[in-house]
């Protein structure tokens, strides 16, 4: 499908389908954090080139949106390797089961519900949770950051491991909301989809995860100030 | 409101997701609350810095590992999907009262009594009693013409007797397991004569070689009935010459099915032929023979008419001495469609086209070479892998010192033939007989090599093979000629006809095609294009008013036969007018001019054809451009029509 076939052109005015307008684009913005968007499109012929039996077309998919599930997962799932693992189930999971997507919502919130299962599972399984500050020990794995000096690097990188390291000690689903709506910048909408609950619940979980972390990361906040 | 701290419209309305009510509320708040302020302020600093976290990001690109385990894991679970839960089992003494399984259990019993009781050669009596089989020709009286002629002259076909009791398999067939057990019973009794069918055709090719498919027609005189060795293009259901239908002539199956009109064509002698095909004989699936879906179509031919026509796949199961022959070997891959063939030829063969003269024997003829890079290059790479097998086991098979003279691939043609099941195993037995006179093919083999499963696979096959020739086997005998059968089994006489492809019922004549091509990209065959116009099946045909005196010449041993006399094969036969063409057509390369002489119709794409890949090998240092080079021989050269010569 091409972006003029999902847009279509109609007596040479442009106008969207509904895929566009449900899904992203210029009628819906289900992203806050101006991330690059995923051309609704794209996802949706690189879908059905997948059913069609081209699988490198998902691979498309799975470059596109798995650093981006990833960094949501690490802190979901509390550890680096246990996030690579949860990216790389949750991809073959909506592999394997693509033919029942529907379309309805956006892939990549499809995938995250995907995900979030996952997740879910993998903590069953493997208990305790370990902090995000041992599983980056454990790999070696940091993430980039903007250094001005020496300094002022350091410092950031310290206020960012404490950031984390609060966030690490939120509950699940407190932390499973603020990251969606911190970290990945998704609307309360999308939030509730992705996680499978009422929008209430949504803004009433999010907010307490703020205020916990609030409470965490006081002196932060004073420092940042 | 509360301007507390709980209040999580103050969350709602740093995210923007508060209706225009909810706003105003939380603005007057902001605008009266210190505490309000304060806390926006805080969660508006932790949403700061919250974001300018800087992202984790993979190191790997995951899609291939993701793909390969989706692969698996769909695999993995295709394996256990259906896995269905076993029913409830009734109590025994309720499953063994059930009407349907008493009258089941009942036939079992029956019809295992039955096989028990009647010889493997009883099995096929009672068609031998239809369809009388040809006996050793010493002790037969002179046969009329009938289908199917014989390929060669030399003995007068016999009709056996009607209770010809079927022999034991003859001495040297070995049977491979029981399930081959029967065909090669078969196969014996077809062979009533001592000598088994390898010595027949042995003693001249077409000689007697399996004329088993005749029902004899009282009082004709062979020289008069049997078509002349060599007309190509027809296939002679002969008539006597009042228009009255031979009493005892057994029509071709596909009789009642043909279009009279079309078919019949009045010759010089008076007598009506049918025309079927695009060569002389094809008594086809004559005399009652069904054949199994996919068996040999109605194409006329040396190799077809003799050994293969009706008996292909329903006789020859087995090869002569009990091992399995290429044509057999082939067979049992029906829906092998890259089945290689290696065939090992002396230069000689190249100039004289003896491999040409072959596929045309068994309408297959050859095209112009516009075999594309793509199916050129599957070409080489089937024939690389089976030369390599080939040669694996060949050291093993302590002929190391022959294949020490073999050319390298340089020397290799390859030639894609696509054909029906039945051409391509008359080829293979049409080869194999050249190998085994010593003649100018050396050695024939075809890839793959049978294993154990596929033996297994292969007595299924055989048994499967010989139950639907008992099953239908009087199914296709019509009363006489242009009547429809009336027998019991006509229903399934008639699956089993449809089941041919169409052929019958149309009167199309099949012929296969073939793209020969030299190994490494160096074409070297380069033939006239072939006629694919359908023409006028009187024009098609070059067929001799008169059956060749010499047709009754005693049957010289084909390895005796002069490569330039050979040119007066069957298929050679009656080209004398196309050749005097040939300013037309290009003849190139290695490809005779031969095959394209006669006219073809275009064969019917849906037919059941497969494609084998030949793959000649130059047995001789002998470079085979010089082969390819080779002027043709003039066309006159090859239109004699008898091949057989006094030795």
């Amino acid at each position: 499908m091409t972006a003029a076939e999902t847009i279509g052109i109609i007596n040479g005015k442009v106008s969207a389908t509904a895929d566009s307008r449900n899904s992203g684009g210029n009628f819906w913005r289900p992203w806050r954090v101006p991330y690059i968007e995923p051309a609704v499109n794209d996802d949706a012929q690189l879908i059905n080139e997948t059913l069609a039996g081209h699988s490198a077309a998902f691979g498309q998919l799975v470059r596109k949106y798995q650093d981006r599930l990833y960094n949501t997962m690490v802190h979901v799932a509390g550890g680096a390797e246990d996030a690579r693992d949860v990216v790389q189930d949750a991809f073959v999971q909506a592999f394997v089961k693509l033919d029942t997507f529907q379309g309805s919502s956006a892939f990549y919130t499809w995938l995250y519900r995907i995900a979030f299962n996952v997740a879910a599972s993998l903590r069953r399984r493997k208990r305790p949770v370990l902090s995000i500050d041992r599983a980056r020990e454990a790999s070696g794995i940091e993430p980039m950051d903007d250094a001005d000096g020496p300094t002022e690097g350091l410092e950031r990188e310290e206020r960012h491991r404490q950031v984390r390291q609060a966030l690490a000690q939120l509950s699940e689903e407190h932390r499973a909301v603020l990251v969606l709506r911190e970290i990945d910048g998704c609307c309360y909408d999308t939030i509730a989809e992705m996680l499978e609950l009422p929008i209430g619940t949504v803004r009433s979980r999010l907010h307490r995860a703020r205020l916990q972390l609030r409470e965490q990361l006081k002196e932060v906040l004073m420092v940042d100030d | 409101m509360k301007d507390t701290p709980e209040n999580e419209l103050f969350s709602a309305y740093l995210d923007g997701e508060v209706d225009a009510a909810e706003q105003a509320e939380v603005e007057q708040l902001l605008a009266t609350s210190p505490a309000a302020r304060q806390l926006m302020e805080e969660l508006r600093a932790l949403s700061s810095t919250l974001q300018a976290l800087p992202p984790y990001q993979l190191d790997e690109d995951l899609s291939d590992r993701v793909l390969r385990t989706a692969e698996r894991q769909i695999l993995t679970q295709s394996d256990r999907h259906p896995v269905p839960a076993p029913a409830p089992r009734r109590p025994i003494l309720r499953r063994m009262l059930n009407p349907r399984a008493v009258i089941w259990s009942g036939l079992a019993v029956a019809a295992a009594l039955l096989i028990m009781m009647m010889e493997p050669g009883q099995l096929d009596r009672g068609e031998d009693r239809k369809v009388a089989r040809v006996s050793d020709p010493s002790d037969a009286p002179p046969l009329a013409p009938s289908i199917g002629a014989v390929e060669a002259p030399g003995e007068p076909m016999s009709e056996a007797p009607a209770d010809a009791p079927a022999e034991a398999p003859a001495d040297g067939m070995p049977r491979l397991e029981s399930g081959l057990s029967v065909s090669a019973t078969v196969e014996a009794k077809s062979e009533k004569a001592p000598a088994g069918a390898r010595e027949r055709e042995l003693a001249g090719k077409g000689g007697s070689a399996d004329r088993s498919v005749i029902e004899v027609p009282k009082a004709v005189p062979a020289e008069e009935a049997r078509p002349k060795r060599g007309s190509a293009g027809t296939l002679h259901t002969e008539t006597l010459g009042n228009g009255q239908p031979a009493p005892s002539a057994v029509p071709m199956v596909g009789g009642p099915l043909r279009d009279k009109a079309n078919d019949l064509k009045e010759d010089g002698s008076g007598r009506e032929r049918q025309i079927t095909s695009g060569k002389q004989g094809g008594s086809g699936f004559a005399a009652g023979r069904p054949t199994i879906p996919g068996g040999p179509p109605d194409v006329g031919g040396r190799g077809l008419n003799s050994k293969h026509a009706g008996s292909a796949y329903t006789d020859r199961v087995s090869s002569p001495g009990g091992r399995i022959g290429p044509a057999d070997r082939l067979a049992m891959f029906p829906q092998m469609d890259d089945g290689v063939v290696i065939v090992e030829v002396s230069p000689e063969a190249l100039r004289q086209k003896s491999f040409n003269r072959v596929l045309s024997d068994n309408a297959i003829d050859g095209k112009e070479t516009v075999v594309d890079g793509e199916a050129q290059a599957q070409a080489q790479t089937l024939a690389t892998a089976a030369l390599h097998r080939f040669r694996q086991r060949e050291s093993q098979d302590r002929r190391q010192e022959k294949s020490s003279q073999r050319a390298d691939l340089a020397d290799t043609y390859l030639v894609w033939v696509e054909a029906t099941p039945a051409q391509i195993a008359g080829t293979l037995d049409d080869l194999t007989e050249e190998v085994e006179q010593r003649g100018e093919f050396a050695s024939l083999r075809v890839e793959p090599e049978l294993g154990t499963q596929v033996q297994q696979d292969w007595d299924k096959y055989s048994r499967s093979r010989g139950q639907l020739r008992r099953f239908g086997g009087a199914a296709t005998i019509p009363a006489k000629p242009g009547e429809a059968a009336t027998d019991d089994a006509g229903a399934v006489g008639q699956d089993l006809k449809q089941q041919e492809g169409g052929l019958v019922a149309t009167g199309q004549p099949q012929r296969g095609n073939a793209w020969m091509f030299q190994f490494h990209d160096r074409p070297i065959t380069q033939t006239q294009p072939p006629n694919v116009q359908a023409p006028d099946p009187a024009a098609t045909v070059a067929e001799p008013a008169e059956p060749s005196p010499q047709a009754d010449t005693p049957k010289t041993p084909k390895s005796a036969v002069a490569p330039k006399d050979r040119g007066g094969l069957p298929s050679s036969a009656g080209r004398a007018p196309a050749d005097s063409d040939a300013p037309k057509q290009r003849v190139e390369g290695l490809w005779g001019a031969q095959t394209m002489q006669r006219g073809l119709r275009q064969p019917p794409p849906e037919q059941s054809r497969r494609y084998v890949l030949f793959v000649l090998q130059v047995v001789s240092p002998e470079p085979p451009a010089a082969a390819a080079q080779v002027e043709e021989k003039p066309a006159a050269n090859e239109t004699d029509v008898a091949p057989a010569k006094e030795p």
